[in-house]
């Protein structure tokens, strides 16, 4: 009877420590705020803020970011009456201050329910915050915060970053369409490719320079156009490549996978647009006593899809010779701008300095602290080998 | 460095839950250990055995010792025709379901009286092949100098009167009351000391159909049965085998249950059958009523949730498991055959996995495994991705749930519990609903009720789909007692979620598996195939292989012969 009781006595504690012990750190997600998107602008305070600080709301800091916070409202479903297709999905929280966690927790105070930031996809700079303010200063939260992944997506704005998380689509969330917006990279060759949290993190402690998609937006639309380079030394922003130059910058680096290269034909200066299937690019450092130069081959195979001249026989392969040296010529160009602007500016963003890091580590190791102004002064020579493999239907003959 | 150490401490609260953590299993270990020793199972099936040796040798020794003379006179019959009458009436005072016919024999000058039953004698049977020849016989013929008397009588009796193939003579009073209570005749004759009995007994049976529990698309049409001698004749009719063995037991102390050990003598281990012999032998109780009551009493660990005896109504997978060099129970009165050893794996085969083709049967055996996964995590999953883990659910899934989750008022485990509990119980009462309004329950309570409780906001959307997802997935298995099992776990792994999330459904899967690492049926271990692992046998584990590949009989089952097929 003794062990029956004790057997007894054993379950009621494994029932009480079950029970009232409750729920661990349970937080069911109907009760948090999705986080989306973030973007970060030089401090201007919103009317809103205005009016909380008149009336006391206010706390020590120094005014250097403003951040835009994007949060999900989702719809209240109430099984099949269906809310109205125009409610707007998201809400942005403006907050002033000097720390990005610390207004990040300064919601708290304005909102029911806790930001989490495991579903937080894009994160927007403005050009004129990282001239003032290194990007590692920055993204420092992001990278300590134990709830945002590393895949975020880092986006740069010359414009108002906080203009991109408005809304231009009804019904969709902007941080969402600015991820999603790389997707089209089989489509276009001006789009660079998405720059996660992960992928800053290697550049900006080995202090090599590299660059950010650039967002801008109107008042009904955002447009990824160029890109903007953040130097390596100081982490600042160095410059911006505009969208033929990022195109070259994708010939040089063979990250394209798709798109379209427009040529023109000197003869009857006609258009022609080369539909491009495959890139490869091959640099090769050359060290010859203390100079170095660059050699970039970059091959191609694609398709004509678009030829405004009625009369070009494409069944000659004198024709299509010809026509290939056409987009031959105008990578070379593209690349060779893309370059000068790089010197130019004095950023290295090409996979210069990785390519001889690991050709000629001797020579890197004596470059490597100058290498972006070094950079600027050396040679880079380009090859191009462009295949048109097909031509679609537009040599059908009418009979 | 102390200084370290010390900053470092987690805080009291951590140390709470680590003690409580460590605690539990604990608790769990001592309260098993305490029920097992409150059991004593094993030493009471040992008491059991010495008791009936001592029974046996007791018989051998002398046979009747300490019986008085006169007890067993009461006890036999006698010379005396009307004292021996006088006996089986007084035996069957308050039972008036058995009849009793008297008949005169003209050539023997002789009075004669027949006992049976009502319902439980074939009367068609007992006119034509008993009592006609009886009277035929009796009035024929001149009459009786040359007739013999006393044994020659009784041998002339039975070897050119009755046609009846069995015919048994007996003196013992309790022997013939036993006979005649369960549909023989007897027969007692003037002049002739003891009784006939006669026939065996013929009570309705149901004929043999579709098994219900186990029906499959492609395979015999053929259940088992209530009949013994149905059930074995069926695994007799199976094809032509000398090897066949069936060893009859005696189970029950009060009302008396025919039971069969049956296996092949020349494929199955010697000591497993030993072993199912000796456990058969031990139980000890006024009635084994079904098959189930067998199985509880011999299986190994009767504390766990999955069934270590598999029970079939279907005789080409008891021929099928024999073949294996697995022991089959067959027991009188219930058309569920138990099939022993058995590991986790044979749960979840089919015998239509080896009448379809190899790549269909290996495709739906690996769709079993996922459901039983399934049916046991999906609703924890649920919960602990809810309550703990939002950040690994897909994003566009994520925002599609806090939406669905707006109006609910309850907290996941409550909301799983709610539907969980609602299709439980429309489970067991379809079971119990008359055939024809089976279904109009079921769209009743699945539809109706999981529509309303959506619109109510009861619950999530969601929860409807896993909910159903996971009541689907359980009645995937193969064997419905092994679905049953799933099915009561799911509710732990439920509760763990809600708890510690998906920390708590990984411990608890922990320690499912250790349980299941630890149990055996009859000498084989519960997880065999997988731990411990044995490579050969996977080709009818995981996938079914071509039937020309499986040409040994799974190792893990020892067997006297190993070759199946050439």
């Amino acid at each position: 009877m003794m062990k029956f009781r004790s057997g007894i006595l054993g379950i009621a504690v494994l029932l009480i420590c079950s029970t009232l012990s409750g729920c661990w750190s349970s937080s069911p997600v109907e009760d948090l705020n999705l986080e989306t998107g973030i973007a970060m602008d030089i401090a201007t305070e919103s009317s809103q803020e205005e009016q909380i600080n008149q009336k006391g709301g206010d706390y020590p800091k120094k005014e250097l970011i403003t951040g835009t916070f994007q949060f999900i409202i989702p719809e209240e479903s109430g099984g099949s009456n269906s809310s109205s297709p125009q409610a707007k999905k998201f809400f942005n929280i403006t907050e002033t201050g000097d720390s990005v966690f610390e207004m990040l927790r300064e919601i708290s105070l304005r909102t029911n329910r806790p930001p989490i930031g495991q579903h937080l996809k894009t994160v927007i700079i403005s050009s004129s915050l990282l001239r003032k303010i290194p990007l590692y200063e920055l993204l420092d939260f992001f990278l300590g915060d134990n709830d945002i992944r590393l895949s975020v997506q880092l986006l740069i704005s010359t414009d108002k970053a906080s203009n991109a998380l408005q809304e231009k689509t009804p019904g969709q969330i902007p941080a969402y369409i600015l991820k999603d917006i790389f997707q089209n990279r089989k489509r276009n060759a001006r789009l660079i490719k998405p720059v996660a949290l992960v992928k800053v993190v290697g550049p900006m402690k080995s202090k090599g320079s590299f660059i950010l998609p650039n967002v801008i937006s109107t008042e009904n639309e955002i447009k990824v156009a160029g890109a903007g380079i953040i130097k390596g030394k100081t982490q600042t922003y160095g410059g911006f490549l505009n969208e033929s130059e990022v195109e070259g910058l994708m010939w040089i680096k063979g990250q394209l996978v798709g798109g379209v290269l427009k040529g023109n034909d000197p003869q009857t200066g006609k258009n022609i647009a080369y539909e491009i299937k495959a890139v490869k690019s091959r640099i090769k450092a050359i060290v010859q006593g203390d100079d170095i130069s660059f050699q970039v081959k970059m091959t191609s195979e694609g398709r004509v899809s678009e030829v405004f001249n009625k009369k070009e026989n494409l069944r000659s392969n004198a024709v299509l010779g010809q026509e290939e040296s056409i987009f031959q010529e105008k990578v070379n160009s593209l690349a060779e701008q893309t370059v000068a602007k790089m010197q130019k500016l004095q950023a290295d963003v090409g996979g210069f300095g990785e390519v001889l890091r690991i050709q000629h580590p001797k020579v890197w190791r004596k470059v490597k602290e100058d290498w972006d102004t070094i950079f600027s002064t050396i040679p880079v020579r380009f090859s191009t080998d462009i295949h048109i493999e097909d031509y679609g239907s537009s040599i059908t003959t009418a009979d | 460095m102390w200084q370290v150490i010390g900053t470092h401490m987690p805080k009291w609260n951590v140390w709470m839950e680590a003690f409580f953590l460590s605690i539990i299993p604990l608790i769990i270990f001592l309260t098993v250990r305490q029920i097992r020793a409150m059991d004593g199972r094993e030493s009471r099936r040992m008491e059991r055995l010495k008791l009936l040796e001592e029974e046996d040798r007791s018989q051998h020794a002398d046979h009747n010792p300490s019986v008085s003379e006169a007890e067993k006179e009461e006890g036999t019959f006698t010379e005396d025709y009307e004292a021996n009458v006088a006996k089986i009436r007084q035996a069957v005072t308050d039972m008036s379901d058995v009849n009793e016919r008297s008949i005169f024999l003209e050539k023997l000058n002789a009075v004669g009286t027949l006992f049976f039953v009502d319902g439980l004698t074939d009367k068609v049977g007992m006119d034509q092949n008993i009592l006609k020849p009886l009277m035929d016989w009796g009035s024929s013929g001149e009459g009786g100098e040359d007739l013999p008397r006393g044994k020659e009588l009784r041998d002339m009796f039975i070897r050119q009167v009755m046609l009846v193939s069995e015919t048994q003579y007996t003196l013992e009073v309790k022997f013939s009351l036993q006979k005649v209570l369960f549909g023989s005749v007897i027969l007692m004759i003037q002049g002739i000391p003891g009784a006939f009995v006669l026939g065996t007994p013929k009570g309705s049976t149901r004929g043999v159909e579709d098994p219900i529990s186990e029906s499959v698309l492609r395979g015999p049409r053929v259940g088992f049965t209530e009949t013994l001698s149905d059930n074995t004749a069926m695994l007799r009719r199976h094809g032509e085998s000398t090897e066949l063995a069936m060893s009859s037991f005696k189970v029950g102390k009060r009302v008396e249950k025919q039971l069969m050990v049956v296996y092949f003598r020349d494929i199955a281990d010697p000591e497993l059958v030993d072993e199912v012999k000796r456990r058969v032998k031990t139980i000890d109780m006024d009635e084994v009523l079904e098959s189930g009551y067998v199985e509880q009493l011999i299986e190994d660990n009767f504390l766990s949730p999955f069934l270590q005896i598999q029970n079939t109504e279907r005789p080409d997978r008891v021929m099928a498991a024999l073949l294996e060099g697995r022991v089959a129970i067959l027991l009188d009165g219930t058309p569920f055959a138990l099939l022993m050893p058995v590991t986790y794996g044979m749960m979840l085969q089919s015998p239509e996995d080896y009448y379809e083709r190899w790549i269909p049967g290996s495709l739906i055996r690996f769709l079993r495994f996922m459901a039983t996964t399934i049916s046991l995590f999906a609703p924890a999953l649920y919960i602990s991705f809810i309550s703990f883990h939002p950040g690994l659910i897909p994003t566009k899934l994520v925002i599609s749930i806090i939406s669905a989750r707006q109006g609910v008022p309850f907290s996941t485990l409550i909301e799983a519990l709610i539907m969980e509990i609602s299709i439980e119980i429309l489970r067991e009462a379809g079971l119990r609903l008359p055939k024809p309004i089976g279904p109009a329950m079921g769209i009743v309570g699945g539809l109706i009720i999981g529509q309303a409780a959506v619109d109510a906001g009861i619950v999530s959307p969601i929860l409807v789909i896993v909910v159903a997802v996971t009541a689907i997935s359980s009645f995937a298995s193969p064997v419905y007692s092994a679905g049953i099992s799933m099915r009561v776990l799911r509710f732990g792994a439920m509760f763990t979620a809600s708890i510690f999330g998906l920390y708590g459904v990984i411990m608890f899967f922990l320690m499912l598996s250790i349980h299941m690492v630890k149990l055996h049926s009859f000498g084989v271990p519960y997880l065999s195939l997988t731990a411990p692992r044995s490579f050969k046998d996977w080709k009818d584990y995981f996938v079914r292989a071509p039937l020309q590949f499986m040409k040994n009989r799974p190792i893990l089952l020892k067997h006297k012969d190993p070759k199946r097929q050439g």
